[in-house]
């Protein structure tokens, strides 16, 4: 069955190329700032990296650099822009999400205005509210761990015994921001579906064990890709790597749509029944 | 509508329950994982009445050569101490006199009950440190505390009751380290007042300058000391009275001068180093009974298990013009004497007591002792003490290390590793305090730059003459990455290390840069004179401004202002470069606009830059360097590589050396690297959270 659903959200995410193409165009912008962004960093730091003649200036260039990166000024200056990039690209991310959803599940009807606009009217308001719920509930365990890291941080003896305190209570994290995620996918789908979000908790907790199978296959998939990539732009450099960057956006957005109607087949298929 | 009503229903039913869920997880957690701070209550003053114990009256002391005082001695302390061994304890009983020094009644008394810093977690000393002081932790549950049981008049009128605690600098109910005693009669100016104090010391595992490790102790801090008394005029004060500050984090101590007379009891297998000279040393075969009597009656229940005949030895020290004293008692000590002699002064007998695994290195402890004596005595003045002890603490109480007391000095803990030159450099640092924190003496609290950077410059000129090795000040000057006016309270530094990084390293740079200015002739007789002036009189910031204004014989108002009383630096940067090609018929030539820009403070000469050309050749330029920026525009057949300022490193004071360089130059293949690398990092996070 699990096979089936994959192959049909395969299927709808194909159906959904031109969503595809316009995601990758979008994420393609913003890599562009993001390449622009590091660039004036690195170029900023290496322009101050001191000709090897010069008498120690090397080593005073890496003890200030150490200051410069614990000063909060100087940072906020140089991450402001990455800061209110992101906040930026937070708020359109559920828009994109509602007008995505909608045409997904609206794809057999013949409405005159684009689907996808219908959807960001109709579902944008209530998805930004969700997605605002989702932040805050993937973001405030943060509280408490950095708390906990600060404390083991402070009182470790030894490297591992910090791996052994620390690692716990990661990993935990991660499962947890994890299956919210899951979590609100369905939110979101129960949302689109039949504008009701407390059967898709139900639905999702009820069948835990099938989203969350879902869900990880994707993701290792992903996570396979993602590696690729990364170790090719380690290794060569010049055009071809910049070429490999950017098509990774494409892929990356086909991926995770495919992750999204998947979960939709399963969603709408157990539904129907009841 | 009703939809919408469940829905936000059913998210905030959701929600509280995840974030109970989690909370409850954490606090298990941490239940687990770590143990609650330790609470401890105030420190109790006895109610039952003591008896004051038999103390020999005070005499004006047979100091060596005493003839003629060299301070005002408006203290004098007559104390008996007492070390119970098993539980860390000093049992000790005091006669206080003091005499007031102004044209004002007193009356008031404030004492600083120092090791009450370690008595919580909630002291003023133990927030501001976090519980460690430079790399040396509190132990958990160590914790220290002092109580006062009695305190009485000569005609035995109890005090005790008429004590308060005060907290004038953070209002930290919790800090016990100021006391007050209001007097039921004033102190008239000039006369005198006794005081007969019992008192108990619990000594925590050392950490920060006082307490145990093991058999070893390190009293410092350890009886009630009276507090600093400033008449009108001095340190510029308008009014005179009390200086009244807590025990800080950051902070070291400030106290009158005075004579010391200490009888100090110990199990007779201990030696015992302290300030001043030692009179005698009986042995005897003490009664435990008869010496409860002395102390008073305080709560012995533990000490009466203690064996009826144990033997103890007795240490009694005097000393006169020293404004605190130590003492240090180890079973392990092993004691080497040696006399420094010179030509113009009085010998000094230096007293090395060791840890034995630093046996073998006696002869560098004391020629670095010798060596400072000499060179400090030729530049600044006599060492007038008959004796100077060196406690060499053993491994594991390094928090006793490095510390100066009149006429006594610790050294870094004896360990295997220490081999380098900090073991002299140590002993040389805390010899240079005799000088500025011992005898010139100026206020800890609230000025401390003049006793720790003076004290790290004389260091630095010892090291070289010494041992040839050169501090490279521009190395400490990066260092300075959060600087911060030089005359300003100790607790008022920013975190931890800002305090280290001004009072020790910027204020001793400044006085590097003073001495550049104005040479190093000039700079010696700058400090000779402020020590010939002020020994033994507690001088302010502008008190040294005004010795180097008439030594120099110019104003240095505007240097103080800048550099002294203002956290400023000397920082310039190479702020933009342009290049513009140009071609004419004959050949191709480079037009080049570099923008040199003043961020901070100007240097006191003109500054040399450096532009270096593709071709390999360079041409070197200077700059006044008063204005703000300045556009440096020429033609050259050949492009810019790169640009440096000040390429020597002879600013004192630039600590911001890497906006000195700039490159025109960058390695595309580097930067693109970096670039994809930084950017799969990014786009992974950003990924799994948003389109």
């Amino acid at each position: 069955m699990i096979v089936h659903i994959i192959k049909q959200g395969w299927k709808t995410t194909n159906q959904n190329m031109v969503y595809i193409l316009l995601f990758s165009m979008y994420q393609l912008v913003c890599g562009i700032f993001l390449y622009r962004w590091i660039e004036v960093g690195i170029v900023s730091i290496s322009q101050r990296f001191p000709d090897s003649n010069l008498m120690d200036a090397r080593q005073l260039f890496i003890i200030e650099g150490q200051f410069l990166i614990t000063d909060g000024d100087f940072m906020l200056k140089y991450l402001s822009p990455l800061l209110i990039f992101i906040g930026i690209r937070w708020i359109v991310s559920p828009l994109m999400n509602a007008g995505l959803f909608y045409a997904i599940h609206h794809k057999d009807s013949h409405s005159s205005k684009p689907l996808f606009l219908q959807g960001v009217l109709k579902l944008g308001s209530s998805f930004f509210i969700i997605s605002c719920i989702h932040l805050l509930l993937s973001s405030f365990p943060l509280f408490w761990i950095f708390s906990f890291l600060k404390n083991t941080l402070e009182s470790y003896t030894t490297p591992m015994s910090l791996l052994w305190n620390a690692a716990p209570i990661l990993i935990t994290y991660i499962v947890y921001t994890w299956i919210i995620h899951i979590l609100f996918m369905y939110i979101q789908w129960g949302k689109t579906t039949n504008n009701n979000i407390t059967s898709p908790i139900v639905f999702m907790l009820k069948n835990i064990v099938i989203t969350m199978g879902l869900s990880l296959i994707i993701m290792i998939i992903i996570g396979v890709v993602t590696a690729l990539f990364f170790s090719t732009s380690m290794m060569w450099v010049g055009f071809l790597a910049i070429i490999v960057n950017q098509i990774q956006y494409f892929i990356r957005v086909y991926l995770k749509i495919w992750e999204i109607s998947t979960q939709y087949h399963f969603w709408v298929q157990k539904k129907e029944p009841q | 509508m009703l939809q919408k009503i469940k829905f936000f229903g059913n998210v905030f039913i959701f929600i509280t329950s995840l974030m109970i869920i989690f909370f409850l997880f954490i606090t298990i957690w941490n239940t687990f994982h770590f143990n609650h701070e330790n609470e401890r209550s105030s420190p109790t003053l006895l109610e039952e009445s003591a008896s004051l114990g038999q103390q020999a009256d005070f005499k004006q002391l047979n100091y060596q050569d005493d003839s003629k005082p060299l301070s005002s001695r408006i203290v004098h302390y007559n104390i008996n101490v007492e070390l119970d061994e098993e539980d860390k304890k000093l049992l000790g009983s005091q006669k206080l006199t003091w005499i007031n020094p102004g044209e004002q009644p007193v009356n008031e008394m404030y004492f600083h009950l120092y090791p009450n810093a370690f008595q919580s977690k909630k002291t003023s000393f133990i927030i501001e440190s976090g519980g460690s002081l430079r790399n040396d932790d509190m132990k958990e549950d160590s914790f220290g505390s002092m109580s006062i049981h009695t305190i009485r008049l000569n005609n035995g009128t109890e005090l005790s009751q008429q004590t308060f605690f005060i907290q004038p600098d953070d209002q930290n109910p919790n800090d016990y380290t100021l006391m007050g005693l209001k007097l039921p009669k004033s102190v008239l100016p000039g006369e005198k007042i006794t005081l007969h104090m019992t008192f108990t010391v619990q000594l925590p595992y050392v950490f920060a300058r006082m307490g145990y490790a093991g058999d070893f102790i390190m009293a410092g801090q350890w009886f009630p000391k009276v507090a600093a008394y400033e008449v009108t005029g001095m340190r510029g004060r308008k009014t005179e009275g009390w200086d009244l500050h807590q025990y800080h984090g950051n902070s070291e101590f400030y106290a009158n001068f005075g004579t010391y007379d200490v009888n100090i009891t110990v199990p007779s297998n201990y030696i015992v180093a302290a300030t001043g000279v030692e009179i005698d040393k009986t042995e005897t075969s003490m009664d435990r009974t008869k010496n409860q009597s002395m102390i008073g009656t305080i709560d012995h229940s533990k000490g009466q298990n203690l064996q009826e005949d144990n033997n103890s030895k007795n240490y009694h020290f005097k000393a006169a013009d020293v404004h605190d004293f130590a003492w240090s008692a180890s079973p392990q000590f092993k004691v080497i004497e040696d006399t420094y002699r010179s030509e113009n002064n009085r010998d000094v007998t230096i007293k090395l007591y060791l840890d034995p695994l630093h046996s073998d290195l006696t002869e560098r402890y004391l020629y670095a002792a010798k060596s400072a004596l000499n060179n400090f005595t030729d530049w600044y003045g006599e060492y007038p003490y008959p004796t100077l002890s060196i406690v060499v603490p053993p491994n594991g109480a390094n928090g006793a290390g490095g510390m100066e007391y009149p006429t006594l000095v610790t050294s870094w803990s004896a360990s295997e590793k220490q081999k380098d030159s900090s073991l002299e450099r140590v002993i040389i640092h805390e010899i240079g305090h005799q000088f500025w924190y011992g005898m010139v003496a100026s206020n800890e609290f609230e000025e401390a730059w003049l006793d720790e950077a003076f004290t790290s410059y004389a260091e630095d000129k010892v090291m070289e003459k010494e041992y040839g090795i050169r501090s490279k000040a521009y190395y400490e000057a990066s260092y300075v990455s959060s600087p911060a006016p030089l005359k300003q309270n100790a607790w008022e530094y920013g975190y931890k290390n800002e305090y280290a990084q001004n009072v020790y390293v910027r204020g001793k740079l400044v006085l590097r840069d003073i001495e550049q200015i104005i040479g190093t002739t000039q700079m010696n007789k700058v400090l000779k004179t402020y020590f010939q002036r002020w020994k033994f009189n507690h001088p302010s910031t502008e008190d040294f401004q005004a010795v180097l204004e008439d030594v120099t014989a110019q104003e240095w108002d505007q240097y103080f202002n800048t550099f002294i009383y203002d956290n400023k630096m000397v920082d310039y940067a190479v702020q933009s470069i342009n290049i513009n090609k140009i071609t004419n018929q004959e050949q191709t030539l480079y037009k080049h606009q570099v923008l040199i820009q003043k961020n901070d403070a100007a240097y006191h000469e003109p500054l040399s830059i450096l532009f270096t050309f593709e071709d390999g050749t360079s041409i070197e330029k200077t700059w006044e360097g008063s204005e703000a920026q300045k556009w440096f525009t020429f033609t050259h057949t050949s492009t810019l590589n790169w640009v440096v300022i000040d390429p020597e490193h002879t600013m004192i004071l630039e600590n911001k050396h890497i906006n000195n360089f700039k490159s025109t130059l960058i390695n595309p293949e580097t930067k693109t690297r970096w670039n994809l690398v930084l950017i799969q990092w990014l786009e992974a996070v950003l990924n799994a959270k948003m389109w």
